[in-house]
């Protein structure tokens, strides 16, 4: 199988129909790396992307009989897995402690005030930038840049009009651009 | 430059490099940056920014994770799947044998034969397989990855770049073909998490003392405890570890040949069955059939008061087993028999 749309549909109504195991693995092994590079992106962490990655997967099987084919696979796949990203990040927010700016920081030379400056620094800029867009330019902009997904298919997982998705990947390249102002053509 | 051409064409420049444009409307944009500069070198700029953010992609991980990584997708999605059932039936099971001792007090089949399933049970939740339990030769590792030292190397990869829970999950893969290495691993996996992720090692106590809550009694969760100790002492973890499975085990077994040899039997039979449902389990041939003397404690069994269910369940274990090849329908069968003794034991 090549991964076209059919044969994701296949696949799952194999495995939906006849709990076929083969079909489960290759489907999986068909999306794993384009996922786990979207949610990497989104969430910057290796470790929970691949708890993500998994648990997307397996919510896709758990629900494999709900799936109805109106859109396609992919389309629903990626559904799920921003809908993991944004609870990650909800129940992320909901520990941590508000970050705070590097000239906020009480410069006292202790070890873990070092840590946070030499993290700052070693932080990338530009995926800094990006993480800044709004959701959706955000969102757009890594389905469509990244992932390779159509305006179309962009569309439908975020279920909004095409000229919407366009709009929003041509804000958030227009956005980074400005964001990126003056010491944009030093960065690039 | 026209400003509004400039305009016209800087408005274009993402579809442009998208290409999306019209061709006409590209023909358009096409002959401005011919002849300004500014848009050029915007286009530009926009062009390598576009170039730079294509290339920022997550480290990779070795081939061999991605190799096994449906698997491990698949050994998850049954375990939650196991678990839902398993969390009904333990609520269930506990409520019948509270009510069993309430209408049987001084000691029962039933409690000493949950112990024994408890040991098998405990030991699968921390390695996936109970202490002693034999290797299986018949699947190598393999069907997924070639050598087993793939998957080893795999482990120590992982734990080495701090993916505790990655690496821990695939030590229990590990586990699923080779108990012993699979301990081993687990064990190294856990000692690392320990050393560097307290979150994932309390994770992994944390379900270890759910699975076990409300089950053992107060001498039985002394020993839990003292186990669970172990795990984040990672100088000594793993003969301690293991020390300790022996010791609970001898625990439960001595309190049963306290209770008098049918106590005693009852406890042989639990612990009997708990491993043979995991050999039916993963499959593993050579382990179940060294499970030949099912007729003879089936004989001891129906002198006592355990019920007629669970001596016709056994017998049904023992008519597969004793054959020269397993079909998967006799696999299905000694699971089905199996889960039929848990379920009437509680």
């Amino acid at each position: 199988m090549n991964g076209t749309a059919d044969d994701d549909q296949v696949l799952l109504s194999r495995f939906a129909r006849d709990g076929d195991e083969t079909a489960f693995k290759e489907l999986v092994r068909l999306h794993q790396q384009p996922l786990y590079q979207f949610i990497w992106r989104r969430i910057g962490h290796e470790h929970d992307a691949l708890d993500l990655c998994q648990k997307v997967f397996i919510q896709v099987f758990t629900r494999a009989q709900q799936f109805r084919g109106d859109a396609s696979f992919k389309t629903w796949l990626y559904q799920i897995a921003i809908n993991h990203c944004k609870n990650h990040f909800r129940a992320r927010d909901r520990q941590r402690i508000d970050s705070v700016a590097i000239e906020d920081l009480d410069l006292q030379a202790n070890e873990q005030t070092m840590d946070s400056i030499a993290e700052l620094e070693e932080q990338n800029l530009l995926h800094h930038a990006v993480t800044q867009l709004p959701d959706k330019q955000r969102t757009t902009l890594e389905l469509h840049l990244y992932q390779g997904h159509t305006f179309v298919e962009v569309a439908n997982i975020m279920d909004c009009p095409v000229g919407t998705a366009k709009a929003n990947y041509h804000h958030a390249i227009l956005t980074l651009r400005k964001k990126l102002g003056d010491r944009g053509n030093e960065f690039i | 430059m026209n400003s509004s051409e400039c305009d016209f064409t800087q408005a274009r420049l993402t579809d442009y490099l998208d290409n999306t444009l019209e061709p006409t409307v590209r023909q358009t944009v096409e002959s401005h940056l011919l002849t300004c500069a500014r848009c050029e070198k915007e286009l530009q700029t926009q062009r390598r920014l576009v170039d730079l953010l294509q290339r920022k992609k997550a480290p990779p991980l070795p081939d061999a994770f991605w190799q096994a990584f449906p698997e491990q997708v698949l050994a998850e999605y049954k375990t939650q799947r196991a678990n839902t059932i398993k969390t009904t039936d333990h609520r269930r099971g506990f409520s019948f044998i509270r009510k069993w001792f309430a209408t049987h007090p001084g000691g029962s089949w039933a409690a000493v034969l949950a112990s024994g399933l408890l040991v098998g049970a405990l030991v699968t939740v921390l390695l996936d397989r109970p202490a002693g339990f034999q290797s299986s030769p018949t699947l190598a590792w393999v069907n997924r990855i070639e050598q087993p030292q793939q998957l080893q190397q795999l482990v120590k990869q992982l734990s080495a770049s701090r993916q505790s829970s990655a690496s821990l999950a695939f030590a229990r893969q590990a586990g699923e073909y080779n108990f012993f290495a699979g301990a081993t691993l687990y064990v190294e996996a856990l000692a690392m998490a320990a050393g560097h992720d307290g979150v994932t090692a309390r994770q992994q106590l944390g379900s270890l003392q759910h699975t076990v809550a409300g089950i053992l009694d107060s001498s039985q969760r002394q020993v839990m405890h003292e186990l669970i100790k172990t795990i984040p002492d990672k100088v000594t973890l793993k003969p301690k570890l293991l020390n300790s499975f022996a010791t609970l085990e001898k625990a439960l077994q001595q309190a049963a040949i306290q209770q008098g040899p049918q106590q005693a039997l009852y406890w042989e039979t639990g612990l009997t069955i708990s491993r043979l449902g995991l050999a039916a389990q993963i499959k593993d041939l050579n382990t179940l059939r060294q499970f030949t003397q099912l007729d003879a404690l089936q004989q001891r069994l129906a002198k006592t008061d355990i019920p007629p269910g669970v001596l016709d369940a056994i017998g049904r274990i023992h008519d597969v087993i004793k054959r020269d090849t397993y079909s998967a329908g006799d696999l299905i069968i000694l699971n089905e028999q199996v889960a039929r003794i848990q379920l009437v034991i509680g």
